[in-house]
């Protein structure tokens, strides 16, 4: 397994709700070559698990591990096999997207003799040669989604973790961005995805799991979601399992 | 340790670029530094000359009655000879002075000559000074020539020009004090003055790229991807700190030298003051120590703002925000060199903790050549001690949950910090 996650746990702690728990024990797993979505509405936990697996925040107990690292004792080996992506993330407004693959290019372990054709290659493959060299307080949305996407991908990691790429993005640069994450699932890559729009966890994922207010209810391909609940939308499904579940 | 210096060198880099494509950076750091001083030290000399040449085309009407002693009638002579006065004659000198018939009234009294000008007149200041200047003029070539009479050599005449003189401060007498005259005295305030022009300059430096490095940071959002980037947060933490550090020195380095231009300039202007005197032939010379003292003094300024403004910048969300608190830090310096210039006050065992007037109060003593080991210990030993503490705090703060998360802040939040980020 590219990934495992195991009970992970993770709580805030917020002057207006006090403690909380925002991960209450979510586990799955993703091998090399699948798309596995998270599913679940704002502040289901979703961004919090990724970051988790990411090694941006310390799991409370639990565990993961990508491609062999395990998050707390080795972060740096889970890093240097994770390409992280977030909406939220921004770019260095007064970098150019060359200079920005450069320098995490270079601050990733990959080899400082193969990274200028790394970096031309990427600007080859997202078509960003006419604005290669433009400070990116200068670049459209799109633009910055793609730099955002080489960013993440400089170092080739066999692991993705995607916290819902797509939001706020145009529907042609969507589009560019399920491109992108089918061609990486074809190159044998592992990508974990997390949404809350429906259609695309319909579209691209192959297993999806279930996530609200913390708690992976469920986890599945689409086909044994529909089994287990009987309604054939994923909305339905979704409905159907939190529904279920809120009333247990 | 090189895949460390690696990272390091890589992180500072980034900073450096961003933080230069900065345009406050630049014009903060680097231009106001560069063209401010020398710019407004042309502009007062170009007044000065202007104004100069205005006084040259003033007349003043003075009423200076002829004397029994030569000496006064070669004065007036003198006075006489001079384009811009035109004497005139006078029943009721005082009247007239308060009338605003004449501009000054020169009276003998016993031998001594004293001016007399209407202070209210609008010409009487300008008037009295030319006058004073004539009759000083005409003083020490009458000294000088009794001196050379007698064969005594005219070295003497410093005897009758101020000295200060101080047991304690052997070495400024031989380097600085040569002839102790107000020229001297000038040139060693303005060195003295130096430090605390940078105490004002090291911190508008260092406010910007502070910000660029740890502000806009969480602001724009980038700090995830950076930490998700196989860096660790020492490394991370210590490039920005450096790029703060570096950016504030050299622009620390930047102001030293536009106010070396400025000295310069002023002082070429000074020995033709001094021609007045006759006294200024020693040469203004800054001792190494001096040197060597406002260096250091200037690089330990740079690392305790640096590492203040790093962690106030790390402490906040926004530009907005950042330039607010780091107002304050700016605010409590302002007065510390009007301060630390007071006569009286120098580097004492009380003073020597207290930050920022210790460094000034050094390079006072510095200058003045009065510098005491331990005093100077005690402030190098706090400013290291504040700056590391201050670095230590920034090194918690950016472990915390709080901070990867891009959420309030305060300075407490090292101490107290309830969640801590996988950041090593």
């Amino acid at each position: 397994m590219a990934v495992e996650v195991k009970d992970l746990k993770k709580h805030f702690y917020d002057a207006k709700r006090g403690e909380f728990l925002a991960v209450d024990g979510i586990s799955f797993n993703c091998s090399q070559g699948e798309i596995v979505g998270l599913l679940g509405p704002n502040g289901a936990g979703k961004t919090t698990t990724l970051r988790m697996i990411a090694t941006i925040l310390r799991p409370d107990s639990g565990t993961a591990k990508i491609n062999g690292f395990e998050i707390t004792n080795d972060p740096q080996g889970v890093r240097k096999n994770l390409g992280f992506l977030s909406s939220e993330t921004g770019l260095y407004e007064r970098l150019t997207p060359r200079e920005i693959l450069n320098y995490f290019g270079q601050l990733s372990d990959y080899p400082l003799d193969k990274l200028p054709q790394r970096i031309e290659d990427l600007i080859k493959l997202f078509e960003m040669s006419e604005f290669a060299d433009t400070r990116c307080e200068r670049l459209s949305t799109g633009m910055k989604q793609k730099v955002s996407i080489a960013r993440a991908i400089v170092h080739d990691p066999p692991v993705m973790a995607l916290d819902e790429p797509t939001s706020g993005l145009d529907i042609i640069t969507s589009q560019n961005t399920y491109q992108f994450i089918r061609d990486s699932k074809a190159q044998g890559k592992c990508i974990i995805f997390s949404t809350h729009i429906m259609s695309e966890a319909e579209k691209l994922c192959d297993r999806i799991g279930i996530i609200h207010k913390g708690k992976l209810f469920a986890m599945g391909t689409l086909e044994e979601l529909r089994q287990l609940t009987g309604a054939h939308y994923l909305e339905d499904i979704f409905l159907a399992i939190v529904k279920e579940q809120v009333d247990v | 340790m090189m895949e460390f210096l690696r990272r390091l060198w890589v992180v500072f880099r980034k900073e450096m670029t961003h933080c230069y494509r900065d345009p406050h950076v630049v014009i903060y750091g680097v231009l106001f530094p560069l063209l401010f001083y020398p710019a407004t030290a042309i502009v007062m000399l170009e007044v000065g000359i202007f104004q100069e040449g205005k006084r040259e085309k003033e007349i003043y009407r003075v009423v200076f009655p002829e004397s029994k002693d030569a000496n006064v009638n070669a004065i007036r002579e003198l006075v006489v000879a001079s384009k811009r006065v035109k004497l005139v004659e006078s029943a009721v000198p005082q009247k007239d002075l308060k009338d605003g018939n004449i501009e000054a009234f020169v009276q003998e009294i016993d031998g001594n000559l004293s001016v007399k000008v209407a202070g209210s007149m609008p010409l009487s200041e300008t008037a009295h000074t030319f006058l004073t200047k004539l009759i000083e003029r005409r003083r020490l070539k009458n000294i000088r020539a009794e001196l050379t009479d007698r064969k005594i050599p005219l070295e003497i005449m410093r005897v009758f020009t101020f000295e200060l003189k101080d047991s304690r401060r052997p070495q400024a007498q031989k380097d600085d004090n040569k002839g102790g005259d107000a020229v001297h005295v000038i040139f060693r305030y303005l060195l003295a003055s130096v430090i605390c022009v940078l105490v004002l300059c090291i911190p508008a430096g260092a406010v910007y790229p502070a910000i660029c490095a740890f502000t806009e940071e969480r602001e724009k959002k980038t700090l995830e991807s950076t930490l998700v980037a196989a860096v660790n947060t020492e490394i991370l933490m210590a490039g920005k700190f450096l790029s703060v550090f570096f950016v504030a020195f050299m622009s620390g380095l930047l102001n030293l030298v536009g106010m070396s231009l400025v000295i310069w300039l002023l002082l070429s202007q000074a020995k033709e003051l001094s021609s007045l005197s006759k006294l200024s032939g020693a040469s203004f010379q800054v001792s190494p120590e001096t040197i060597i003292c406002l260096i250091s003094a200037t690089t330990l300024f740079s690392l305790l703002v640096s590492a203040m403004f790093s962690l106030l910048g790390a402490c906040t969300k926004s530009f907005k925000e950042a330039q607010n608190m780091l107002t304050i830090p700016l605010l409590i310096f302002t007065p510390m060199p009007i301060a630390g210039m007071l006569p009286g006050v120098l580097l004492s065992k009380p003073l020597a903790f207290v930050p920022v007037l210790n460094l000034i109060l050094w390079v006072k003593s510095a200058v003045r050549g009065d510098m005491d080991p331990m005093l100077v210990s005690i402030t190098v030993i706090e400013t290291l001690f504040l700056s590391a503490f201050m670095l230590y705090m920034l090194s918690r703060l950016i472990r915390t949950e709080k901070f990867v998360l891009g959420d309030q802040v305060n300075l407490l939040t090292p101490v107290f910090a309830r969640g801590k980020a996988n950041g090593s």
